[in-house]
Parts: C-alpha cells; sequence; structure tokens
C-alpha cells in the first residue's frame, strides 16, 4: 500500500513536472470570450484568442501595420477591383488545404451569422462580388474605389468551408472549429479555461509553446495575485495602482504599450430634451450640449492632464483627437484642448447658462482602466464650473445596451466610452463615432451622441473613397479637424496598457489591446 | 400608558406602584450599567450617533461635495496636508537654431524667481544646439517637482535627463539646466520651441488629512463621518419601519390565530428561508439604486425577523390572565392588542432591534461593497471600503482601513449594547 502510494506520489509529481515545463503558458485575461466562433462578435476578448485559431489575409503587426497572411500579395488592379494571391500549401488543421473556396465561404458566413451582438459585415458591406480566378488567385469587385479593402479584410477570420452549416454552438464545441492559424483548439470552458495547442505544421513555423491556457479572471486584484502566486506567466490590464509596487518585484517583468484605444465623452447633442440634464431646480430644460459652446466648456472644464497623473497614476496619454500621434489618418493641428476653467464658466455665460445647469455622467465600471474613477473626476471637475454632475455607473452588461439605446437615441445625456481603432487608422472611429447615423451604410451606428455634421460627413465620404495613401491621411486629418472643432466628442486620454509576465518572458506591447502567445518573448 | 405588569401574585398590586421608589426603567437603567463592557460599548455608541449627527458641522470637509474634492490630493497618505495650489510657471523657450542667440525672461510675483537667461550655439558640423538657462535667483534650496520639457522637434532628444516611456516630455533636474545639448537626426534648420514646465511641490497648508484621502482626493476622516451617518441612518431607518411592519403582523398572527396566521407564518417561513444578501442584491437590481431603495430594501428582508419574535412573544402574552381580563371588560380589539398585548411585547423586540440595527448597517455595507445601493459620489462605509481595496497590494492601507475600523466599531458597541439589554429584559437570564 506504502509502496504503490509513494509511486502515485512520484508518478503526479513528474506529470506535474513536465506541465510546468518552460514551453507552456497561462495566459489569465480579465474578459472571458462570448463566443468561440470567430464571426460571431467584434469585440478585441474574442478576437485576441480566435485570431490564433484561425489565419486572415493580411496579418497585423504589433503596431497594426499590415503584413502578408493567407495572401502574399495584392493591389488593385482597377479603381474598383483587388486582386489577392494566395500562398500555396497551406492546411488546415485536418489537413485539408486552403484555397480560395474557404475565403469566399468565409466572407460569405460574416453576415448571416445569427444573433451577432456586434457584427463583422461593416468590413464586408464594401464587397460588390468575389471573382475566384484559379484556387490562388481572388478578385474583389467593390461598390466604388475601397482603398480600406486590405484593412477591413485583415479583420476577418477565415474558416474551413468543410463545414458549411456550422453554428455559432458548434464552434464553441469544438467540431467545427478547425482553422489553419498557429494553434490548435483542444477545449473550452466558458468561465473557467480555453486550451490551445501548437500548430507544427503552421506556414510561419512551429509557434513556440506546445500549449496555451487562457484563463479568465475578472477581479484585477485576482489576477495579479494569481500572476504573483505563479499561477499563470502572462496577465493582461495590470491595474495602475499596482505597477509601482510590482515594478520593484525581482519576479515579475512588466511592460507597457500606448493602445488605439481613445476614452472619451459622448455627448446628446441633437436632442431637445435630453433625459439627464436639468436646471439648477431640477426641471426639464432645453438640451444645453446642443450649443457647441457648451460642449466646449465642458471640454475645457477638463483637466485632462490631472486625469492623467492622478486618476491613472501617469499611465495614459491626454487626448485631444480620436487616435494616438503616429497613426495614420491623425492630425498634427489639433492641440490637447487646454484646462481652463474660467474659460469653461465665460463660455457658459455667454451661452445663457451663468448658473449652469444639472447633468449626470454615467460610465461603465468593468470595462476600461479606472473607469469608475474617471467618470467621477469628471464630474469633480463639471461641478468645479457650476455644472453640477451626478455620476452613475454600472456593469458593462448593462451599460452598453443602455448607452447605445435605440433609434431614438441613447438613454444617457453624457456617458464616458472608449474606442479602440480595429484597423489602426483613423476612419474606424470616425465612422463609427462621429457620421452622422445611417443604418444603411452602417456608418455611425456607435454615434451614441448623434453628433451629424455635413462637411464632416462630406470629409470623411471623400476620404474614404480616396485611394492615395497621403490623400486619404490629409481628408481624415480634416475630417477629424472639424469633428474636434464641433465637439462632437471629448476625448480625455489614450489607454496605456501593461502587461505583467513572470521572470524569463517579456511581453511586446499591441497597439489593439490583444494579448497573444506569439507576442510573448522568452529571454 | 398604563403598563400591565406581568408579576407574581405576591407583588403588590400595579396601582399601588407609584409608591416604590424605584421605577422599572431606572431599575433596567441601573442594572444595565452594572456591567463595565456595556458601559464602554454605549459610551462609544454615543459618541458615534453624536459623530455621525453633527458631521455636518464638524466634518472638516464636505465629502459629498464635489466642487469640495481635489482631484490633485488624491490618495495622500495619513497626516498629509491640503495645500494652496502650488506655483507654477511654463516657459515657452524660443530658439532660432541657425545663429547664436540669447533671450530674457521677467517673472512677476507668481514664483520666487525674478528672471532667467537662455543663450543657445548651434554646434559646428552636427545638428545639434548648445544651450544653458540660468535662473536669478537660482532654484536651489525651493522644493520643485521634476521639471519637465516638452514640445522638442520631431527626432530631438536631449543629452539630459530622460524620456518619459510613452509621453512626450522629458524630465530633467535645474542643475542641468546651466548647459544641455539638443541633437536631431534631422537637419536643425526651422525655429522651435521648447516648452518647460516649473512647478512648486506644495503651496501653504489649508488643512490637515488626519486620515488621509481617497483616489478622488475626499478627506477619509469626513468621508468615514458622513458614511457613519449614512450607515445608522439607514440602519435605524430602515430597521424601525421593519420593526413596525413585523410587530404588527406578528401580533396580529398571535392575536387571531387560524387561517391569518398560516399565511403569514408561511410568508415569514418563505422569506426566512432565502439568505438575506441574495434577497436584498435582487431586489436593488430591480429597484435599482438610491438611500431609498437600499432602505426598503432592507425593510424587506428584516421585517419577518420582526414578525417572528413578536409572534411567538405574543402567543405566550395572550395566554396571561391580564389579556383575558381585559377581553372579558369587552374592550376593542384594536385596544387590546396595542395598549394591552403590545407594551408587554416589547422588551425581547428591543433587543432584535438592536441586533438588527447592527445587522442592517452591515448588509448596506456589504451591498455598497458589492457595488449596488448608493451613488459612487456619496459614499456610504461599505463604499469607501470597497473603493479601498483595489489600493491595498501597492501598500494605501489607510483608504480601506480606517473606514473597516469605524464600521467594525459601531457593530461591536451596538452589539454590545444589545447584548447587555438582552440580559437586563429578560427576567429569565438574571442570576
Amino acid at each position: 500500500m506504502w509502496k504503490s502510494l509513494s509511486t502515485a506520489t512520484f508518478a503526479v509529481g513528474l506529470v506535474v513536472g513536465a506541465m510546468a515545463h518552460a514551453e507552456d503558458i497561462t495566459i489569465a485575461v480579465a474578459s472571458e470570450v462570448t463566443a468561440m466562433d470567430p464571426h460571431y462578435h467584434n469585440t478585441g476578448n474574442n478576437n485576441q484568442i480566435v485570431g490564433l485559431i484561425y489565419d486572415r489575409m493580411l496579418h497585423q503587426d504589433s503596431n497594426q501595420q499590415l503584413e502578408p497572411g493567407l495572401a502574399v500579395e495584392w493591389g488593385p488592379i482597377a479603381d474598383d477591383v483587388w486582386e489577392f494571391k494566395l500562398r500555396e500549401g497551406v492546411t488546415f488543421h485536418d489537413g485539408s488545404p486552403l484555397t480560395a473556396e474557404d475565403i469566399v465561404f468565409s466572407y460569405e458566413r460574416v453576415p448571416n451569422v445569427p444573433n451577432s451582438p456586434s457584427s463583422f459585415a461593416t468590413y464586408t458591406a464594401g464587397i460588390a462580388e468575389i471573382i475566384v480566378v484559379d484556387d490562388y488567385t481572388i478578385q474583389f469587385r467593390t461598390n466604388g474605389p475601397y482603398p480600406l479593402l486590405p484593412i477591413d479584410l485583415s479583420t476577418i477570420q477565415i474558416v474551413s468551408s468543410e463545414n458549411p452549416d456550422a453554428t455559432t454552438e458548434d464552434y464553441n464545441a469544438g467540431s467545427a472549429s478547425i482553422g489553419s492559424g498557429p494553434y490548435k483548439f483542444v477545449s473550452y470552458t466558458p468561465g473557467e479555461s480555453i486550451v490551445l495547442e501548437a500548430n507544427k505544421d503552421y506556414w510561419g513555423g512551429a509557434p513556440q509553446f506546445d500549449t496555451v491556457t487562457y484563463r479568465p479572471i475578472s477581479s484585477d486584484a485576482a489576477r495579479v495575485a494569481a500572476l504573483l502566486a505563479g499561477d499563470v506567466d502572462v496577465i493582461s490590464g495590470v491595474p495602475t495602482s499596482d505597477i509601482a509596487t510590482l515594478e520593484d518585484n525581482p519576479n515579475i517583468v512588466l511592460s507597457q504599450g500606448v493602445s488605439n484605444r481613445v476614452i472619451y465623452l459622448h455627448i446628446d447633442s441633437r436632442r431637445v430634451y435630453s433625459p439627464f440634464v436639468t436646471d439648477n431646480d431640477g426641471n426639464q430644460m432645453f438640451n444645453p450640449l446642443q450649443d457647441v459652446n457648451v460642449r466646449k466648456a465642458i471640454s475645457m472644464a477638463i483637466d485632462r492632464d490631472t486625469i492623467v497623473e492622478e486618476v491613472m497614476e501617469g499611465i495614459a496619454i491626454p487626448a485631444g483627437q480620436v487616435l494616438p500621434e503616429g497613426f495614420f489618418g491623425v492630425s498634427d493641428n489639433i492641440e490637447v484642448p487646454e484646462y481652463d476653467p474660467e474659460g469653461a464658466r465665460a463660455l457658459l455665460a455667454e451661452a445663457g447658462y451663468p448658473d449652469g445647469f444639472k447633468l449626470t455622467i454615467h460610465g461603465p465600471n468593468d470595462r476600461y482602466i479606472n473607469d469608475e474613477q474617471i467618470a467621477q473626476a469628471i464630474a469633480q471637475m463639471l461641478t468645479r464650473v457650476g455644472i453640477e454632475t451626478a455620476v452613475e455607473t454600472m456593469p458593462r452588461s448593462v451599460y452598453f445596451g443602455r448607452a447605445t439605446g435605440d433609434e431614438n437615441g441613447s438613454e444617457f445625456s453624457l456617458m464616458l466610452v472608449g474606442w479602440g481603432s480595429g484597423t489602426g487608422e483613423a476612419s474606424s472611429p470616425l465612422r463609427a463615432l462621429l457620421h452622422t447615423r445611417n443604418d444603411e451604410t452602417g456608418l455611425g451606428r456607435t454615434n451614441r451622441g448623434r453628433y451629424s455634421s455635413a462637411p464632416f460627413d462630406a470629409t470623411l465620404q471623400m476620404a474614404l473613397n480616396t485611394v492615395d495613401d497621403n490623400m486619404r491621411a490629409a481628408l481624415l486629418a480634416r475630417a477629424t479637424e472639424i469633428a474636434m472643432r464641433e465637439v462632437g466628442l471629448i476625448p480625455t486620454h489614450f489607454q496605456v496598457n501593461t502587461w505583467g509576465t513572470r521572470t524569463g518572458l517579456r511581453y511586446i506591447p499591441r497597439t489593439d489591446e490583444y494579448t497573444r502567445p506569439t507576442n510573448v518573448v522568452i529571454e | 400608558m398604563t403598563s400591565v405588569e406581568t408579576t407574581p401574585i405576591d407583588v403588590p398590586l400595579p396601582d399601588q406602584k407609584a409608591a416604590k421608589p424605584v421605577s422599572p426603567a431606572v431599575q433596567i437603567a441601573r442594572e444595565f450599567l452594572e456591567s463595565p463592557l456595556a458601559v464602554v460599548g454605549l459610551a462609544i455608541l454615543l459618541i458615534i450617533i453624536l459623530v455621525a449627527v453633527f458631521a455636518p458641522w464638524i466634518a472638516p470637509q464636505n465629502p459629498y461635495d464635489l466642487s469640495e474634492i481635489r482631484l490633485e490630493d488624491s490618495r495622500q497618505p495619513p497626516g498629509s496636508q491640503r495645500t494652496t495650489a502650488p506655483w507654477e510657471i511654463d516657459l515657452d523657450l524660443a530658439v532660432d537654431p541657425s545663429a547664436e542667440g540669447r533671450s530674457e525672461f521677467t517673472f512677476g510675483e507668481e514664483a520666487p524667481i525674478e528672471s532667467a537667461v537662455l543663450t543657445w550655439t548651434p554646434v559646428a558640423g552636427e545638428n545639434a544646439v548648445t544651450m544653458s538657462l540660468i535662473f536669478n535667483p537660482t532654484l536651489e534650496g525651493i522644493p520643485l517637482e521634476p521639471l519637465r520639457i516638452d514640445d522638442l522637434p520631431r527626432r530631438a532628444e536631449l543629452d539630459i535627463g530622460e524620456k518619459h516611456n510613452f509621453r512626450s516630455f522629458w524630465t530633467v533636474e535645474v542643475a542641468e539646466l546651466a548647459e544641455f545639448t539638443l541633437s536631431s537626426s534631422r537637419p536643425l534648420d526651422r525655429p522651435f520651441e521648447l516648452e518647460l514646465a516649473i512647478k512648486a511641490t506644495e503651496g501653504e497648508a489649508l488643512m490637515t488629512y488626519w486620515l488621509g484621502t481617497d483616489g478622488q482626493g475626499r478627506d477619509m476622516l469626513s468621508a468615514i463621518m458622513y458614511g457613519l451617518r449614512t450607515s445608522l441612518a439607514v440602519g435605524v431607518v430602515s430597521c424601525f419601519f421593519a420593526m413596525v411592519i413585523g410587530l404588527s403582523l406578528g401580533m396580529t398572527a398571535a392575536f387571531f390565530g387560524g387561517r391569518i396566521e398560516t399565511i403569514i407564518m408561511r410568508i415569514v417561513d418563505l422569506q426566512l428561508s432565502f439568505p438575506t444578501i441574495l434577497v436584498a442584491l435582487m431586489l436593488l437590481a430591480i429597484l435599482g439604486s438610491g438611500v431609498e431603495k437600499v432602505m426598503l430594501a432592507l425593510i424587506i428582508v428584516q421585517w419577518a425577523y420582526f414578525a417572528r419574535t413578536a409572534r411567538s412573544v405574543a402567543l405566550v402574552e395572550r395566554s396571561k390572565e391580564y389579556v383575558e381580563a381585559a377581553q372579558c371588560l369587552a374592550l376593542s380589539k384594536a385596544r387590546v392588542i396595542f395598549r394591552h398585548l403590545l407594551p408587554n411585547c416589547l422588551p425581547p423586540i428591543i433587543v432584535v432591534a438592536t441586533v438588527q440595527v447592527a445587522n442592517a448597517i452591515a448588509l448596506e455595507a456589504t451591498l455598497s461593497f458589492l457595488g449596488i445601493g448608493l451613488p459612487v459620489t456619496e459614499p456610504s462605509l461599505g463604499l469607501l471600503i470597497s473603493n479601498g481595496f483595489e489600493f491595498m497590494l501597492s501598500g494605501r492601507y489607510w483608504i480601506s482601513m480606517y473606514p473597516g475600523l469605524a464600521l467594525l466599531l459601531t457593530i461591536i458597541a451596538i452589539n454590545l449594547v444589545g447584548d447587555r439589554l438582552r440580559d437586563t429584559l429578560n427576567p429569565r437570564l438574571r442570576r
């Protein structure tokens, strides 16, 4: 009995030893995936993981610059026709070859996924026709010039056409989870883990880790504790308040990178009455936020430097537009608005509100870094210039639905939100957040404040149809300048993300905020 | 009120009570004060109540007034000072790199510096400029934040200080400004303007944050005082209403019996079989947030305790002779219930009430800790503890710990008083 027991212990010890081998990695992320179906929900939490199992026509590198993926060559052959040459010899995890047919199948599947909370269809809407020239050549006829096609296609995962009827449930269960990416699907246990294993036949070479385990740990403190205890090797979203302490810890390595995510305020600027704006006695009043000077005053009343220094403890960048310096389509002419409480008060008085008014700011409390604290800080600053501001925060599961609202607009008046540019350039936030809402073209679908400006719309539309890169960048910058001058939204800061790894590993930050084993370096 | 005593037969009759030198209230008070622990509890409780009631007059700050709290003072340790805004100068150092140059700056009253002189010399054959910035009087000895130089030309760098990881500014020391070089990988052919920000570390002291500040710059001492106020008010008010409802229903059940009793007591059983926190969570999810909604939720989860106790006491009392006597006199049911039964049911209910106040406070703190209930800008103790929780790992213990201690003290004090009340009011426990 004794003997067998000790042998068993020894065997267990061996197994544990083997599992802790350096080539396995466990990653703790803050948010869980909503599905393993790569076309179900366009959200970073899903994309970072499904992007390992599946491959895309083009890749975005850590700075969201395009790189060859399944396509090796691409370019326009006419104003409205693009041609892509596919990489030959790529196989799916089940051994079948990946051909043009799979690409066509994937793009056709995208708009038809039922119940998608946020569809990738925005990225395929511009395609009029897909022409298969041969197994490894494919052409796209677009509705007019469509320079963003390669970027848009880089967001869509290619699935195998051998499962034509696969549902989202089949992808979650794993029976349809056959991709051609660097890692293969092993298991998905909601709330518990996602396990992937290396695809040794990957065209880009065998990946460096044999097994990758993703664990969702939503509590910041628990995630840090898991890293400190050695339960996980990499964590995303290191809370700003713990960064100073962790920097001194010899067992932890931190890495930081600017993200493409702007944190901003959407302002209800169209409706005559806004649900959370009242005069100082609490009576309904004509919506003062329609007045551009009032919006400007709010922007001037926000001390972005103090938000960055105090709330974010220095780990953020004050923002004056929708993408940080260095991204495509960013304007050089926009400065971060100066903090000027006296000026804000004067503007309010000029606009006819010398005694201010009352307002409620709404925000999530579990989505962005320090979101609840930021909402409170902004309320503090607005109250100081005479706009008495209350704060209401709620979990994101409730918040985003209410913030987006329905065709009558948002349920809120002033809301704290963030937007990460999935395409890594300025058209993504401009299209989604600031263009006049249009359900047919998919533009302005996330324009919660219903800002609407003809010059802005015209400039952006021109940019979207401009093939020349320099010209397009200039037009996007111009559109941004118009929207910022008219205060279509109020940017506060750009998020800076912090990843923590155990010593021996280092994370290369990604601007799209994804946490992927392919960005982990073994030192 | 004519309280009818439930006393053995050999004791003098009620109408002779006035002759007694000591009234029951005084007797109970005397007995209560015999326990030193209870006296300490009572003293603490009285202090807490006084602090809570007079918080708006004695707190150093109104922590709910967003215009009074300052984000700049966030996360200050206990004992730090609130100061006037420190002086701050932004110098625009305009440099034309094509030739040698010199410019002078003079300052007004805003800072303890009179003037500064900037000189620059282009370095021959390189894309670089040597600069020197001398202050009069020197800045030595004045406590300053690290100086920041921003707005460098694209791709230029300094040979002093350090560039921020991801932002555009450089931090430098005062002494280093005496001579430094800006060099670039591209020709410096255009004039540029560096921005130098000088900021004193602190202004003049205004008040002391005895217990530090939280993440929003709220004075913890004031926040705790106001938090106590909310917590006590929520506890007392919700308990009072729960008691009124529970008492009425419990006594009704005991007095009438039969189907009414069955219905009421099964509802009570049903309610008691759910964990209170779960019921409160569900109620708040439906009702939304706000002080009155928290109170309502607490009343709904608490009345059952009172109803059960009231019924059991009333059942015992109801079978006693004085109730029969009252009924024989053909007094109305309401009169019998409220004038005869009720006063005799009160002592155990008072004990339950004190314990329930403590429970209500703890429950409210739990709900706030979980982030539902009260608005974030008007934190109660639970919310203060929860806000500080995220700072624990970074060593800022005071944000969570002091409100935690306040909550602990309050609940212990109430429980000490409640325990002693139970001992004195329940004759069976008398030694």
